[in-house]
Formats: structure tokens, C-alpha cells, sequence
């Protein structure tokens, strides 16, 4: 036998004291020696113009300096998107590989953290040709120098030529690069269950701001229809963005820029009407016109409640969403969702929501004349033509998913024109051209090119959570967000 | 034939361990505490890494949302182990009882440890939905409530995640307790039973001490389990009505993974490490008795 | 047992019943409904159209209805991919876990050895490091240093090294319990350290170490954060990253019921094959009971 039976150490105070600071002075000392040694490389300085940037630092996996080009079979062309219908993506990739004889490899990433996804992806480098991006990523991207300028296609006069004029200039950067091609175009805005607007007797008095929505809310809610008229898009969620605050407060004619359009400074503070219209947010919580854990819900979770036939107002919601809750085996309230017009007098909005693009963008990369033929040819076949000439990939969406699209043509094609009509039941031709009205009287805010757009966006939401739930009063709300706003921006001059 | 001694014999056992403690703690440490010393930002691309020293360590502390995200932090954690170690050792108990039907029970009981953290974070969520869950429906049913109504509110946000936590995590823990109870000599319940003692001293006195190490395994396990919590927040509330379940763990994954703030995320899980430790510290301290060898 | 203490006691496994089965049942209830049931109120407990169109759209099976409109209608190939992904994933690194943390347990669980209480504390404080922080070094490794972002290699091994220290403390409690008389005869009959814990204390320790084996595999299975940042919209794709984003955006309530109550299937049915070893997973304190 031969354990030596020491007695063991009573655990006490100081021997843990004494093992947890040897841990400190470990990894302190180690920590000055990873900030020497394992530093990971810079990625990529961006001069705005020039020849494609690698970062000298970067070690990568892949083939770096020389670029040796493979057949298409052992270098497909890598395409993320985000999970919305991946099987239409994925039919039209195998439409693509068929006329291009090509190999396509379609990446799923979830939407929730898409973009954030992304963004690691192109700091990191991993393997990606073409990727979904929106709103104001692809700015943030093309300011990093992580995605291409699409005026290099070789179709590019014609691709510019063929898109709606105010996508083009949405798409384009402040020094002329086209970042990306339209996907699909949206612009949120109130739908109205119909139903619960019949039994109150405001079918025919549309509201024409957002104000008068409130007001519509409280006479249902005073009828007694429904307890929750309201259904409002207030989630501060980073990825999703906020939309509702700027855009009430850029459509508004009491309203305004947030910024000044040339030079980007915060022209917004307490004095101006973004303290009333959160006053009107604030009274319209106050009052129970929505569910108190409206900050929660997630887009999935709206619709869910829209479609329950529970609220009368969904403000707001992208247009596509239409089918959905007009399909009588998904919906209470098909057939009585619909559209809210704009108005026409001097306190009406000047349009709902903010213009958006979904769109393709193309990583920058060092790939070689024969890689680089075959992702521009991917790039032209989703946003633009395939090979035979037809606008096959927009007009699909539109088709199937109710997606507008970037191209005239499409638009107005008339089997697309169809298809939206049978998806508004209510007023149908009537409540298409409602939605071809905000669709060109809506605009996108100068801003959106900034860098710090998406940080500013997400402190407008947490602001206004915590005004609209009264935990700030709406000054230090307002207060806290010009602050931010120009934290960020002081960071990003540096 | 050469003999290890005792020790190289045990340290020859332990070593893959040791490599793998160098691989998990230094490296993670190592790198995030150099994340800690500078302001590190992909988006400037011009000036990636700015040196600042300890100024994050200090900004840090003085952002008012760390002291709430702070205070929730152990809201959380204090309720989630609590209704955890109770219904653990409830339903440990209740297992340990003859029963007919015993091991069905036993086999249903650990099902909810089963199904993953962020599922039961979508199912919880679910359940509680002001339009639409079964909580609502079950009121209204019974005639509790007159309509659908909130249920989960800026109030009360952290409870409810905490309980359905609690619903995930206690299942495992009747598996900690479970054996340990059945080698409790049924002589010394008997005996305290003839000397008039009442069932909760008999618990009390005979049932707890006879838990006591498993007891602390448990709780240190759990209490580091429920402070570092993520997904679960990340599928039932996103940071909960208005911030209410904002925890450093989401707070930390917000800033590192979304905003991609890596300097304050890493500052921030540094102290939630701290937090952590001095947690475990705690525990060892108050629940570690060494007896003295008895043979 | 009185009376009393009868109908006590199966109250509460009524009781208990209830508390495990109601949420699981629901979450299944919902999964074979229609949308427009879920919105029912007050709910439907037994759904009066039941339907399997949900599990049929999960697998790519034909259905006879279209859904309109948005709806993240999930690839059926990726999911089966997906599921894939994580059982292949889980399944080598448990068994690389358990043949480990035996080890370690048992020289924590049984030995004395300078430095011990240390090493012992040192387990514990692995798990002190918040996931986010470990996981951002290791996107980076994998990205920069060693090609395995994205590959289910990977995460084998940032699972391989979180798992071991837990599992390893959880069984270093268990082989202390372990009747040391038959360890002492082995030795006294002449087997050496290493064969005496092959042949005597392995079989022992067989149902904890089995045990070991289940948690790990359920660890690993479930781990949502690092499969997440580490795989998603890659080949690799466990199934926890795959429904990340579903959870999320467009993928409405049955749908969602349907993917996590089969995304449970395995782990739960695992559990349940596993279920009598882990109840015999008693745990001692080590260092005294020497």
C-alpha cells in the first residue's frame, strides 16, 4: 500500500487569496505578452480609390498573394443570405449554375444576428463572393472598403439605367461608388385591420399622422372594440433598427432632418417637435393603447398578434407582409387588412416610413479575371438579368413573396401588378395605388451614410424605450440622444 | 520496475487537463484582457486599436447601466438558485419516496434539462404571451382574469425568466441529490423519529447534512450557470420590456457581438468573472467543512 | 405511510407531472395547429383541425396547402444537415470527454497529491469566463490562425475543452464514492495503480462515467452561443445555429414549436436510455472521504 495519506488542506481564506492573486499576476503578465505576440493583424486600411487592398498582416488560410484560380467546381461562388424563403434562392442558384455552368454554394445565416454575422465574416475574411445586406450596413461596409463598386459590372450603364433613379442615388456613396444592387425595396408603413375600423364607424376617415392614429386608438379603445388597439414597431432591437422614430419625425411636417444635410451635425434637441412626438408615444403608452411588453416583440411576434385579429393599427410593417395576413388559414383578418392612405392637408404626413433597400453586395477581393467574370455574371443574374435577358430573380420574389422590386419594369409588369392587387382584398386597386404613392413620395434620411448610423439608430430606440416607458423623463431622453450622437461621431473622425 | 511515486502518477493523470486549462483560461484571458487595454474599433479603420490603459476598467464602472445590469445580474441568479435548489430537493425527495410509477417519473423528470436553453426560452416566451400564451388562457379559463392581459412586464420580467430558467435547470439537480438521499440509513430517520422530532427537523438535521457536498457542487455549478445565463435572455426577451432583463452576459454579447464594441464587452466580462468567482469563493467557504477522517 | 401521507405524496406527483408536462405538451399542441388555431381564445388544449402540415414543411415532404407570404420557410436539406452536423459533433467529443475526465476524476477523486485543493479550485473557475469571452479569441484563431471557422472540427474542440473541466469536477465527487475495500484487495493482490484502474475501477465507475457521458452529449447538443458564432451559415452548422435566426425574424409560433420539439428528439431520448446510470451519480466530497 502505498498512498501516502497526507492530511489535506483545509481550504481557508488565504490559501484561496493567494491562489486567485497568482492567477491575477498569470495573466497579467500573460496578457502582456499576448498584446506583443499574438496580436491579431489589422485588417484592411481603406483608401477610397484604388487597387484591391489586402492587408499586408493578415495570415490567412486561403491562398493570399497569388491568386490561383480553380474551376468552378472546387471553388463555388459563395452567396450569404439571410433565412427568408432559401429555397427560392436556392432554385435560382441552380437556375444560374445551369445557364452559367457554374457552381453556387448558398450560406444560411440567421436573420436575427445577420448583419452582425456579416460583419465578423468580412473583418475575418472568410470565404464569401455576394451577401444580403440593407438599410445602412451596405454604408457602413462600403466605408470600411469591404465590398466592391458595382460601377465596375460589365453591364453597369445599363443596370443603373434600368432602376428606379432614387434607389440608384439610395445605392450610391458620397464619392460615387455603386455598393450594391437592389434585392428587394420596402418602406414600413401603418396597416389598419379594417374590421375593428368598420365596427367603430373610422372606415372612411383615414388618419393622415401619426398623431391622429393615437387619436383613432383611443375612440376604439373608448368603444370598447378591442382593450389593445395599438400594435407599434417600438423594439430597440439592434439589428432590426428602430424605424419608427426618425421616419414619424422625417415624414412630419412639423419635422425635419435629424441632421444637417451637408455637414452631419445633430440639429435635433428638446426644443424641436421630437419632444412632442415622443410626448405623443408616452400619452399613447400611458393610456394602454398598446400591451405594456410592446418593447419585446419581435417582427415574428407582430405579425402573429396582427394576424390574431386583437389591434387595429399595426404601426408599422412592411407591405410584403400583405399575403400573410390576408390568408384565410393564417389569419383572422384576412380579407380586411389594408393600407392607410396618406393625406393630403397641411398636418398630414408626407409619406409613411422610411424608403429601404435590400440589397446584393459584392465583397472585395483579389480573385483572379476568371473568378471575378463568374461572381459579376452571379451578381448581374440576381440583380438584374439572367441569361436569357429576363428580370427573372425580381419578378419571382414579386411573384411569390409580394417583394417590390428595384427594376420599373417589373413593377409594372403586368402579371406582377396582378399578383399585388390579389394580395390587398380589401380595396384592391384602390389600396395598390396607395402603396404606389408612399412608394415614391418616401425618402431615405441624408444620414444613412455615416458610419455611425447604425449605433445612432439603436440609441434612438433605447432612448425612446426609456422615455416612452417613463424611466426618463423626454428631455434627458433627448438630451442623451444628441449626446450620443455626437460621442459617435467625434469616435469616427479619429 | 520502475514505480511512479503517488504524485507523478496523479499529475500524469491530470495532465490533458492542465492542457486544457491553458488552452481555455490563458488564451480567452490573455487575449480579452488586452481587448480590456485598448479601444478596439473595426469601423475606424484608419486607427483600429487605440491604447488606453485602465481607462475602460473605470468607464466602465461609472456607465449607470453596469450598476443596473449589475443588480440584475443577481436578481436573477439569486432567484433562479433559489426556486432551483428548492424544487430540486422537493422533487429529489418526492423520488426517493416508494412510489408506484417511480422511474416514469424519474424518466419525465429529466426531460426539461434535456431540451435546449434557448428552446425553453422560446417555449417560456410563448407561454407567457400577452395575445396568445397558455398562462393567459389557463386565467382566463378559470375565470381569474376577465381578458387577456400582459403577463410579463418591466416588473416582474426578471421572475419570470428566472422561474422558466429554474424549470430548465432543476431538473438536473434532483439527479445530484437523488443518490445521495438513498444511502441515507433509514436507522437514523427512525431513531429521530422515536425521539419526537417533527419531519422538517428530521430534514433538517439528518437529511441536509447527509447533502451537504453535493449540496455545494450544486450550487456552485448552478449559481455560475445562472450568472453567465445568455440564452435564454437572448430567446425569451432580448434584454427583457425595456431593458428590464438586461444582464452583463447579454450586455457583454450586445457590445462584443453586435455593436462590436470588443473593449467594453471584454471589460465587461471580466467583471462578470469577478462576480463569479468571488461567488464560488463564497460558497467554498461557507459550505466546505472538511471532516476529519474518520476510519 | 398513513393515509394522509399517501395522498400527499401523489398530489405532488400530480403536481409534478403537471409542471414538467403542461409546457411540453403545449409547445407540441401548438406545433399541430394551423395559425389560425393558435390565435383561438380561449385556447384550444386539443387542437379541434389537427395537422401535420408543419412537420412536413420541416422535412421537404409535399404539402397540399401554400403558405402565402413571408414565411422562413426552412430547408429541408439543411435541417436533416443540420441535425447531422450536431449529433456528429456531440457524439466524438463526449467519448473524448468521458475517457478524460475519468482520468482526472480519478486522480482527483481518489489520490492525494501536492496541490490538489488548487488544481480542484482551478476546475471550477474554467467555467468562471463569461462564453462571449471565450468565444471572440477563438472566431479569431479559427479564422486567422487555424482554418476551422465554420467546421464542425472546430467546435468539437472549443466543446472538448469547456466540457472537461465540468464534467471532470462532477465525476471527481463520484469515484470518491466508490467503496475504496475492493480497490485496497486489488492492490494487496498485486495489480498495479494502472490495472487495477482498468480492471476494477472502470467497471465500477462504469454507470457514472456513463452518466458523464450523457451530460456531455447534452452540452454539447444544446450549446447555443459558440455553434452560433462559430458555424452559422457555414457547412458546419449545428442545429442550435441553424434555428438561431428562425427564432427570431419571420418563423411563426407552429413552426417553431415543430423545429425545437424535434430538435429535442435526440437528446431527450438519450436521456431517457441514460436516465437509470445518472441516477447513480453519487457524489462525495473528495478530499475528506479518504
Amino acid at each position: 500500500m502505498s498512498e501516502v495519506k497526507k492530511e489535506p488542506e483545509k481550504i481557508n481564506r488565504r490559501s484561496y487569496l493567494k491562489y486567485v492573486g497568482a492567477g491575477v499576476v498569470v495573466v497579467a503578465v500573460a496578457g502582456a505578452g499576448a498584446y506583443y505576440a499574438t496580436m491579431p493583424a489589422a485588417p484592411p486600411t481603406t483608401p477610397t480609390t484604388q487597387t484591391v487592398t489586402q492587408a499586408a498582416t493578415v495570415t490567412q488560410a486561403s491562398p493570399t498573394a497569388t491568386v490561383t484560380e480553380l474551376p468552378p467546381s472546387q471553388d463555388p461562388i459563395h452567396m450569404n443570405i439571410w433565412a427568408f424563403r432559401p429555397d427560392i434562392v436556392d432554385a435560382n442558384s441552380k437556375i444560374f449554375a445551369q445557364q452559367y455552368n457554374d457552381n453556387v454554394k448558398i450560406e444560411l445565416v440567421a436573420a436575427g444576428d445577420y448583419n452582425s454575422v456579416v460583419e465578423e465574416k468580412l473583418i475575418t475574411k472568410v470565404p464569401m463572393d455576394v451577401f444580403y445586406s440593407g438599410g445602412q450596413y451596405y454604408f457602413r461596409a462600403g466605408r470600411a472598403g469591404w465590398i466592391e463598386d458595382l460601377n465596375t459590372l460589365p453591364d453597369a450603364d445599363a443596370i443603373k439605367k434600368d432602376m428606379y433613379p432614387n434607389f440608384l442615388d439610395w445605392l450610391t456613396s458620397s464619392d460615387g461608388r455603386l455598393l450594391g444592387l437592389v434585392y428587394f425595396f420596402e418602406v414600413k408603413c401603418p396597416l389598419a385591420n379594417m374590421d375593428i375600423l368598420e365596427k367603430a364607424g373610422l372606415a372612411d376617415t383615414p388618419p393622415t399622422n401619426y398623431e391622429e392614429i393615437f387619436d383613432q386608438c383611443r375612440e376604439i379603445k373608448k368603444k370598447g372594440i378591442v382593450q389593445y388597439p395599438l400594435l407599434a414597431d417600438w423594439n430597440p432591437v439592434w439589428n432590426d433598427g428602430p424605424y419608427e422614430l426618425y421616419s414619424e419625425y422625417m415624414n412630419s411636417p412639423k419635422g425635419g432632418e435629424l441632421f444637417d444635410p451637408k455637414t452631419f451635425e445633430p440639429i435635433f434637441d428638446t426644443n424641436t417637435y421630437l419632444a412632442d412626438l415622443l410626448a405623443s408615444w408616452k400619452a399613447a403608452y400611458d393610456d394602454n393603447l398598446c400591451t405594456k411588453d410592446i418593447f419585446t416583440l419581435s417582427w415574428g411576434d407582430r405579425q402573429a398578434r396582427f394576424s390574431s385579429g386583437q389591434h387595429a393599427f399595426l404601426v408599422c410593417d412592411e407591405p410584403y407582409d400583405m399575403p400573410t395576413y390576408n390568408d384565410p388559414t393564417r389569419s383572422k383578418i384576412a380579407g380586411k387588412a389594408s393600407l392607410v392612405p396618406l393625406g393630403t392637408g397641411p398636418d398630414a404626413c408626407t409619406s409613411w416610413g422610411t424608403g429601404l433597400i435590400g440589397s446584393y453586395c459584392m465583397t472585395k477581393k483579389d480573385r483572379g479575371p476568371e473568378k471575378t467574370k463568374r461572381v459579376n455574371e452571379f451578381m448581374e443574374f440576381f440583380g438584374w438579368k439572367d441569361k436569357d435577358g429576363n428580370y427573372r430573380v425580381a419578378k419571382e420574389w414579386a411573384l411569390q413573396t409580394n417583394l417590390q422590386s428595384g427594376i420599373p419594369a417589373v413593377a409594372e409588369d403586368p402579371d406582377v401588378v396582378k399578383s399585388f392587387i390579389s394580395n390587398l382584398p380589401y380595396r384592391k386597386d384602390k389600396d395598390y395605388a396607395i402603396l404606389l404613392d408612399i412608394t415614391s413620395k418616401c425618402k431615405q434620411p441624408k444620414w444613412f451614410t455615416q458610419y455611425w448610423a447604425i449605433e445612432f439608430i439603436y440609441s434612438l430606440g433605447t432612448w425612446s424605450t426609456k422615455a416612452v416607458s417613463g424611466t426618463v423623463s423626454i428631455k434627458d431622453a433627448i438630451t442623451g440622444m444628441r449626446t450620443d450622437a455626437e460621442n459617435l461621431i467625434k469616435q469616427y473622425q479619429q | 520496475m520502475k514505480a511512479l511515486s503517488d504524485d507523478q502518477f496523479a499529475y500524469l493523470l491530470i495532465l490533458p487537463l492542465i492542457i486544457i486549462s491553458l488552452a481555455m483560461i490563458v488564451y480567452p484571458l490573455a487575449f480579452s484582457f488586452w481587448l480590456t487595454l485598448n479601444d478596439v474599433n473595426f469601423g475606424r479603420p484608419s486607427n483600429v486599436y487605440i491604447f488606453t490603459g485602465f481607462e475602460q476598467w473605470v468607464k466602465v464602472l461609472y456607465d449607470p447601466q453596469f450598476l443596473s445590469s449589475f443588480l440584475i445580474t443577481i436578481r436573477f441568479a439569486f432567484i433562479a438558485v433559489v426556486v432551483s435548489l428548492l424544487l430540486s430537493l422537493g422533487i429529489a425527495l418526492l423520488l426517493n419516496e416508494p412510489l408506484k410509477g417511480r422511474g416514469l417519473l424519474r424518466a419525465l423528470v429529466i426531460v426539461p434539462w434535456a431540451i435546449p436553453e434557448y428552446a425553453v426560452g422560446v417555449l417560456w416566451k410563448y407561454l407567457y404571451d400577452a395575445d396568445i400564451g397558455l398562462f393567459n388562457g389557463i386565467l382566463y379559463v378559470f375565470h381569474i382574469i376577465p381578458g387577456y392581459t400582459t403577463l410579463m412586464l418591466e416588473s416582474n420580467a426578471v421572475e419570470l425568466v428566472a422561474i422558466a430558467y429554474s424549470w430548465h435547470m432543476a431538473s438536473l439537480g434532483v439527479f445530484f441529490f437523488l443518490p445521495g438521499l438513498s444511502f441515507i440509513s433509514q436507522e437514523e430517520y427512525r431513531a429521530a423519529r422515536i425521539d419526537g422530532a417533527g419531519s422538517f427537523r428530521r430534514f433538517w438535521h439528518i437529511t441536509l447534512p447527509h447533502l451537504r457536498y453535493p449540496l455545494l457542487v450544486w450550487l456552485v455549478f448552478l449559481t455560475m450557470e445562472s450568472v453567465r445565463a445568455l440564452d435564454i435572455i437572448l430567446t425569451m426577451t432580448g434584454g427583457g420590456p425595456n431593458l428590464a432583463t438586461n444582464t452583463l452576459s447579454f450586455i457583454g454579447y450586445k457590445q462584443t457581438f453586435q455593436l462590436l464594441n470588443l473593449s467594453p464587452g471584454a471589460t465587461l466580462s471580466y467583471y462578470l468573472m469577478f462576480l463569479t468567482i468571488a461567488l464560488a469563493m463564497v460558497y467554498f467557504y461557507v459550505l466546505y467543512r472538511p471532516k476529519k477522517k474518520a476510519d | 405511510m398513513t393515509i394522509v401521507g399517501r395522498i400527499v405524496r401523489y398530489l405532488c406527483a400530480v403536481l409534478l407531472i403537471i409542471w414538467i408536462g403542461l409546457p411540453i405538451y403545449w409547445m407540441f399542441n401548438m406545433s399541430i395547429m394551423l395559425e389560425i388555431e393558435t390565435y383561438s381564445v380561449p385556447p384550444h388544449f386539443i387542437p379541434q383541425n389537427p395537422v401535420d402540415f408543419w412537420y412536413r414543411i420541416m422535412f421537404g415532404l409535399p404539402v397540399t396547402h401554400q403558405l402565402a407570404g413571408a414565411v422562413g420557410v426552412m430547408n429541408a436539406a439543411l435541417f436533416t444537415h443540420g441535425i447531422y452536423n450536431s449529433i456528429f459533433v456531440a457524439l466524438p467529443t463526449s467519448l473524448a470527454v468521458i475517457a478524460v475526465s475519468s482520468l482526472v476524476a480519478y486522480a482527483f477523486g481518489r489520490l492525494n497529491f501536492r496541490h490538489k485543493n488548487a488544481l480542484l479550485f482551478s476546475l471550477l473557475t474554467s467555467r468562471t469566463l463569461p462564453p462571449i469571452s471565450i468565444v471572440i479569441p477563438y472566431f479569431i484563431f479559427f479564422t486567422v490562425y487555424v482554418p476551422l471557422y465554420g467546421t464542425t472540427y472546430g467546435l468539437m474542440i472549443m466543446y472538448f475543452i469547456t466540457i472537461v473541466p465540468m464534467v471532470s469536477w462532477i465525476l471527481t465527487g463520484y469515484f470518491a464514492s466508490l467503496p475504496i475495500e475492493i480497490e485496497r484487495a486489488s492492490r494487496i493482490d498485486g495489480c498495479t495503480r494502472t490495472s487495477s484502474f482498468r480492471r476494477v475501477i472502470l467497471p465500477m465507475a462504469a454507470p457514472g462515467v456513463a452518466a458523464g457521458f450523457l451530460i456531455s452529449f447534452i452540452m454539447c447538443y444544446n450549446e447555443y452561443l459558440f455553434a452560433m458564432i462559430l458555424t452559422m451559415g457555414s457547412e458546419g452548422a449545428t442545429l442550435p445555429a441553424l434555428l438561431a435566426g428562425l427564432f427570431s425574424h419571420g418563423t411563426v409560433m407552429p413552426l417553431m414549436s415543430a423545429l425545437v420539439i424535434v430538435a429535442m428528439i435526440p437528446p431527450v431520448v438519450l436521456a431517457l436510455i441514460f436516465q437509470r446510470y445518472i441516477t447513480q451519480l453519487r457524489i462525495v466530497d473528495p478530499v475528506t472521504t479518504l
